[in-house]
């Protein structure tokens, strides 16, 4: 327990560490977001004025502490450029991505975990080569290629799909989740690749285990093995499903864009567009927050996976 | 990479056009709704605030103005029954305004609410970004409840085109009832338009819907607009194949050709007035301090196969700062530093550049409305026939600005997209105290006076010579390399009926009805 | 017994072939087990024993592949059979035992289920039924509390629990033939020989028959009854145990077994003092903070010039630790050591830096002590005042390795020529004292005979004294010519070679050298009276009793010794002892040193 709770307060710190190097970097890009704001042909005295008002003339020390204060009671700030409520912006994009990103990881996970055990079993058998063939193929296929290749292929050649955008809940079942198929496919592909490689390498290795080699002497079932070979596969997916699962949050920048999904990361390629400082650094908090309770959600799983680390 | 993807994209659809695959679009028309797709995410809808041409074809259907220009780029009345009448010395403008206009919020439109949307967007504690365009506004006189006039402290022609684009007209005391915030983010019911704010969901869409007590009766003929954006060039595209979009801007460029022949699509192109394309050279720094340098770069340019080989057309190649299309454009003068290899090495052997014929170019990384990137890389290769080495560096779009607004730059390439009138760019280059003044670092004060002459004339007998002139002043001084104008294209599909691509950059919905 | 009149074989293997792609392990093997019948199979290392093994189960590790032969299980060939058959046979006709116990077990489930797991495999048993099987298994084998053990991971268990739990999995559904392959290898000498028993016990009980891989001739010669040697992937000799020991036939069991046939050394006659140890103590901290680790508790020790002293002990002894203290690879804690007279306690930095080379270390894994990198003249170079090549040769040839090797790298030589080359090094400097830390553990049988030959015959050139540190006891005893022995930090014994081989008096002394398994049929462990047995397994060097470390397991402690910290006591026959009770049976005069 006390364990949990240093995780989980050293996750705090990193956070707090993240948040300081962040803002120290993004106030060191060269251009005004005054620049963005008051367009191309104000003055300099405008833009004087308007950092003024905004206080970007502060030093970013003191600008760091005052925006703390206003995290600490709950309230993120307000975007320089448009002004928007910066909380309201994180909670509207944030589920979308999360979604997103939530059936990507599913996807990946059960396509990649059963590939991987199957080559693994049938090493340089048929179905290795094409798990093979499927891992080479999702890492070297751009996400974004692969996005417009779905959309060619899913929306304008077949019709099944939308070509873009996002259709809410609130619209139905079917169009929503028509909508999230193709986005899902091209972000979740490149981690069935990942993690059904890692997967087949650490059941492979646990299958060279000599347990598993007692096992089969033993005369135990096909069955039986394979649950001794999972259990003990999977601390090294599961560790390999975290970060997946983080980066992920990176990656829907890309899908996002091509397929005009209103998330987060969108979010944050706008605002890096729009110097919008606030937006960049809260979004790309929230991002490492995800990434962070991924991580902390797999130290729980390995804890439960794994009686050796559960001290 | 993006190429391939897009040919593709096309070689599929025309597949499916084949094999009848691409839909008349049941769902999307069946109630009505025009759906658009744009590229960029408006910051603003505030008239008063807008910047970016995107958002003007959302703007501009919820606000209007005075005066509105039509497809073909002419000034015609809006708000106002007629054109102003004009003092000679184009001082003194008085409208005449329409008796049968209600804003959304059913409130009657007079000349109260003209005069204080106009004084509104000029206080400068308003903040507006397009309050100098119309800083030489004096004074607002209301004759009566149809009719104001606008004194100004000097002659000053723009405004008329200016006010077309980055004004709108909004109810009496509005701003304080409703806040600047509201205009900025959901102005429902706050313009006399033909489309009503409904809904913005930021980075997904923006939706509008009929104003049924528009004034002009019988549009729009759609009873809701979705404009979707959707900043991916090769998605947007999918969005027309597929039918989740009937009309797109931006396509392309290199697409537009295959676009034109792909059945159940139509397109279409125009120059844009305001699209000026040129390479801001500074000529305090060398090798530009030298004017034959200036003109052997010019002349060594090819603008011609440039229009054609890298932008399919969508350029009006000119080396002079007036479209080839326009009433005020000066052939002579295009022909005077137009391509012309053998006269570009004359110039150059004069310089005092001859022997180190060599230069720096900032070109945007990411493109903005306009990718500049493929050209340089031509214009390169041109110059370097000549003996020119020029050196090709990409920089964020913001920061080439900045460099161009302090005058640090070389060169560089970055269009800017302007009000569609034939001084906005000049004045604001080659005149003394504007905002790139310093990235020219030239002025003359034979063109001083020849733009505040031109800002007499409303009309074109008067006005064109003038124009020419400034263009046989630049042409001679060569402060710049211009390169051409910029085309706006669209590209819909075949059950949009009345839509054209228009002069200003922007999408015009207000007429487009779905047949 | 009489392997022609043999009752029909319970397997009979013939022309057994397995290759690793073109590589042949297993070449055309035939053999015969009889029921009941306990079978030693020998070999050097990548002789082909752990293949073989594995192919009696009708296995084989990727990418090998069994290629011809029959594999006969009571008549039926295990080959021809389809995998679910070979299945069901496996576990119920033909267990197997390989060696690490608890890379054995899976380790992320209960070893009840386990447990569970093989006997429903084989018999027609609820998973109710099979766990409290499972628990009435581990009651059997002398556990208590059965069902909380039922409830662990193979973590929370000792390695002794570990190898009786995989006992009960291998013979819990009855099978008539066990594959044990190295069951031993990495343990303990008590905990070996109490396996060994255990094993020996049990497959006599239920008559069934053991194949018992092995390197350990010791091993065979204390429980098999039959002994196959294995060469090259082929059998090259079969024969009885007591003839094969009285005569080996092939050139392997001969040279491993010739060491016993050599007189061990003399001690040299003048035994000036090269070192001496007084109260030489080290403890560690655990990394909490809290917990210390008795490492070395008041060690006294001399060691004489041209002498060898052994220091035996089992894992956690402390024996390791005291041979970096005298080279102040770690600083002790306590107490003071004399080299050459010398305290090196109180050496300066400069004087240290001399005596370091005149005292030099031997470490267990040559690997680690080599610098990859670099070529083996490189390497005894640097040991050297100046680079000498003339002396380099010279150096590779004391230690029998061609000095053409001096251009190698380490990784170009097997580990035994990397143990020489460090043997090399460490004589490079002339040393007078050469601390040999575990220098054969990591060696096959052959390379071990060949490095304490070596070590014997520089000895006899050099006159160079040595502390033998090792948990091979018949290495111990080929070697040394005085014998401490370890326990939980202490020396609890401490006499000459004979003095603790023949008669240890100290009662963990006689419990260690009691599982010490000679390599003689005629001293069979299985064939002596226990009564040198401790109870339970050594306890925690964290936290260690008050009294005499032993109390706890000792038949002979008596009630004192349980509260009072045992002095080391000098015998009448010259030996010491850590012992209260059996010193003052012998008449001690008590130690003017009490610990």
């Amino acid at each position: 327990m006390f364990v949990i709770l240093g995780r989980v307060l050293s996750s705090l710190g990193v956070l707090v560490a993240v948040s300081i190097v962040l803002f120290t970097l993004v106030h060191a890009i060269p251009v005004s977001p005054a620049r963005v704001v008051l367009g191309g042909d104000a003055s300099e005295e405008d833009i004087a004025e308007f950092e003024r008002d905004n206080g970007l003339d502060r030093p970013v020390i003191v600008q760091y502490l005052s925006w703390a204060g206003g995290v600490m009671k709950g309230d993120l700030g307000r975007s320089l450029i448009d002004n928007t409520v910066i909380a309201v912006t994180i909670s509207q994009t944030l589920p979308v991505t999360l979604e997103l990103v939530l059936w990507s990881f599913c996807l990946a996970l059960v396509i990649a975990v059963p590939l991987g055990v199957l080559s693994a079993y049938h090493e340089d058998r048929w179905i290795d080569h094409l798990a093979r063939v499927v891992a080479t193929l999702g890492v070297s296929i751009p996400t974004f290629w692969l996005g417009l290749m779905l959309i060619a292929w899913g929306a304008v050649g077949l019709g099944w799909f939308p070509a873009g955008g996002y259709v809410p809940w609130s619209a139905g079942a079917k169009p929503h989740l028509l909508s999230m198929t193709l986005p899902s496919v091209s972000l979740g592909l490149y981690y069935v690749a990942i993690i059904s490689r890692m997967t087949r390498s650490s059941v492979g290795d646990v299958l060279m285990a000599d347990h598993v080699r007692v096992s089969r002497a033993m005369g135990l079932s096909r069955g039986r093995i394979l649950i001794y070979v999972l259990r003990n596969a999977l601390s090294p997916v599961v560790t390999v499903a975290a970060m997946s699962f983080g980066y992920m949050f990176g990656w829907a920048l890309i899908v996002e864009q091509v397929f005009t999904i209103p998330g987060m990361s969108r979010a944050l390629l706008n605002a890096i567009f729009r110097r919008d400082y606030l937006v960049i650094v809260n979004v790309v908090l929230v991002i490492t927050a995800m990434f962070l309770v991924a991580n902390l959600i797999a130290d729980l799983l390995y804890r439960w996976l794994d009686p050796r680390t559960a001290r | 990479m993006t190429d391939l993807n897009r040919r593709l994209l096309l070689k599929s659809a025309a597949l499916a056009a084949g094999l009848d695959l691409i839909r008349i679009p049941g769902a999307f028309a069946q109630d009505g709704t025009l759906n658009i797709a744009l590229p960029n995410n408006p910051s603003t809808l505030d008239p008063i605030q807008t910047s970016n041409h995107d958002a003007m074809a959302i703007s501009n259907a919820i606000f209007e103005n005075l005066l509105e220009v039509d497809l073909d780029g002419n000034v015609v009345p809006s708000l106002a029954h007629k054109l102003p009448v004009i003092n000679d010395e184009a001082t003194r403008f008085t409208f005449d305004l329409r008796d049968d206009v209600v804003f959304q919020n059913g409130a009657k439109f007079t000349a109260e609410d003209v005069k204080y949307s106009y004084e509104y967007m000029l206080d400068p504690k308003n903040r507006s970004v397009r309050r100098t365009l119309f800083a030489p506004i004096k004074e607002i006189v209301i004759e009566s409840p149809t009719r104001i006039v606008f004194n100004l402290s000097q002659p000053y022609r723009p405004w008329l085109q200016y006010m077309t684009k980055f004004m709108g007209i909004f109810p009496k005391g509005s701003r304080e009832a409703k806040g600047d915030d509201a205009f900025k983010l959901a102005p429902a019911d706050l313009g006399t338009g033909p489309g009503v704010f409904v809904t913005w969901q930021p980075d997904s869409h923006i939706e509008l819907k009929r104003n049924p007590n528009y004034w002009r009766k019988g549009v729009p003929a759609w009873s809701r607009v979705m404009a979707r954006i959707v900043p991916e060039d090769a998605t947007r595209l999918a969005y027309l194949m597929t039918g989740q979009a009937h009309i797109i801007s931006s396509p392309p460029p290199r697409d537009f050709e295959r676009l034109k022949t792909t059945p159940g699509i139509q397109t279409g192109s125009k120059v844009a007035i305001g699209g000026m394309w040129f390479m801001q050279t500074n000529t305090k720094r060398a090798p530009f301090d030298d004017v034959n340098f200036r003109k052997a770069v010019s002349c060594a340019i090819d603008r011609k196969s440039i229009a054609k080989d890298v932008f399919y057309g969508l350029l009006d190649a000119t080396a002079t700062p007036a479209p080839t299309g326009v009433s005020y454009y000066n052939a002579e003068a295009d022909k005077a530093v137009g391509y012309d290899p053998e006269k570009a090495k004359a110039f150059l052997a004069k310089s005092k550049y001859a022997d180190k014929a060599e230069f720096e170019l900032l070109v945007p990384s990411i493109p903005y409305l306009f990718d500049a990137k493929d050209g340089a890389l031509v214009m390169q290769s041109q110059l370097a026939k000549i003996g020119i080495q020029m050196k090709i560096t990409p920089m964020e779009q913001p920061q080439i600005l900045t460099r161009a607004i302090a005058g640090t730059q070389v060169a560089c390439l970055l269009p800017l997209m302007a009000p569609s009138d034939p001084t906005f760019i000049i004045q604001i280059c080659f005149t003394n105290n504007q905002i790139m003044s310093k990235s020219s670092g030239y002025t003359n004060p034979e063109l001083d006076a020849a733009i505040q002459e031109s800002y007499k004339y409303t009309d074109a007998a008067r006005l064109d010579p003038v124009l020419k002139k400034i263009q046989a002043i630049l042409v001679e001084d060569c402060p710049n390399i211009f390169l051409g104008f910029v085309g706006v294209a669209n590209a819909w599909r075949a059950e949009v009926k009345g839509f054209k691509p228009n002069t200003g950059l922007t999408m015009w919905i207000r007429d487009v009805s779905l047949g | 017994m009489q392997p022609e009149a043999a009752p029909p074989a319970l397997l009979s293997v013939r022309d057994l072939t397995v290759a690793y792609g073109g590589r042949t392990a297993v070449q055309a093997v035939n053999l015969d087990i009889a029921p009941g019948e306990i079978v030693g199979l020998t070999g050097d290392s990548g002789s082909g024993k752990s293949t073989l093994g594995l192919a009696l189960l009708g296995l084989a590790r990727p990418p090998g592949r069994i290629l011809a032969g029959e594999v006969r299980l009571s008549g039926a060939d295990l080959l021809t059979l389809s995998e679910p058959q070979r299945r069901s046979l496996r576990g119920r006709e033909v267990g197997l035992i390989v060696q690490n116990p608890r890379a054995s077990l899976s380790p992320l489930h209960m070893i009840g289920e386990q447990i569970g797991a093989v006997l429903k495999a084989h018999l027609p048993l609820d998973g109710a039924a099979a766990d409290a099987r499972a628990v009435d298994l581990l009651r059997n084998l002398g556990l208590n509390d059965p069902e909380r053990r039922a409830k662990a991971y193979p973590h929370e268990i000792s390695g002794g629990m570990a190898q009786r739990v995989l006992i009960a999995m291998a013979l819990g559904a009855g099978p008539r033939l066990l594959v044990a392959d190295e069951p031993t290898s990495g343990l303990d000498v008590t905990i070996q020989a109490q396996f060994l028993d255990e094993l020996w016990k049990t497959a006599r009980d239920v008559g069934s028959a053991v194949l018992l891989m092995t390197q350990d001739l010791g091993i065979i010669a204390n429980y098999c009854d039959r002994v196959l040697v294995m060469q090259d992937g082929a059998i090259v000799a079969d024969d009885v145990t007591k003839r094969f020991f009285a005569a080996p036939r092939d050139v392997y069991s001969r040279t491993l077994l010739s060491l016993e046939r050599v007189a061990p050394p003399v001690a040299p006659g003048d035994a000036a003092i090269v070192l001496e140890a007084r109260g030489l103590s080290k403890s560690f901290r655990l990394r909490d903070g809290r917990k210390v680790l008795q490492a070395v508790d008041h060690a006294d020790f001399v060691i004489g010039r041209g002498e060898t002293l052994g220091l035996v002990g089992e894992s956690g002894s402390g024996k390791t630790t005291v041979g970096r203290c005298l080279l102040r690879l770690i600083e002790p804690d306590a107490g003071e050591v004399l080299f050459e007279g010398r305290d090196m306690g109180r050496a300066t930095p400069a004087e240290l830096r001399r005596l370091r080379k005149r005292i030099q270390i031997v470490f267990q894994d040559p690997l680690d002590a080599l610098d990859p990198r670099w070529t083996i003249r490189d390497i005894i170079n640097e040991a050297l005042e100046r680079p000498d090549a003339a002396r380099v040769s010279e150096l590779l040839g004391f230690v029998g390795l061609d000095p053409a090797v001096a251009k190698l790298k380490p990784r170009a030589l097997s580990a035994g020529a990397q143990q020489r080359v460090s043997i090399a090094r460490a004589i490079a400097a002339e040393p007078a004292l050469i601390v040999l830390d575990e220098p054969t553990s990591a060696l096959t049988p052959l390379a071990r005979v060949e490095i304490v030959r070596l070590l014997r015959d520089l000895q006899a050139r050099l006159g160079s004294s040595y502390l033998f540190i090792s948990h091979d006891l018949s290495t111990v005893e080929h070697l040394s010519h005085n014998v401490a022995v370890m326990y939980l930090g202490q020396i609890v014994e401490i006499g000459t070679r004979e003095q603790i081989f023949r008669s240890p008096r100290h009662p963990y002394a006689k419990a260690l050298l009691a599982a010490h398994l000679a390599p003689d049929p005629s001293r069979r462990r299985v064939d002596r009276i226990e009564d040198a047995k401790l109870a339970g397994e050594i306890p925690s060097p964290i936290d260690l009793p008050r009294g005499c470390y032993l109390a706890g397991r000792c038949p002979e402690a008596v009630a004192s010794c349980r509260t009072q910290l045992q002095p080391l006591r000098t015998l009448r026959d010259g030996r010491q002892i850590r012992c209260t009770p059996v010193a003052e049976r012998d008449g001690a005069k008590t130690d003017p040193v009490a610990a």
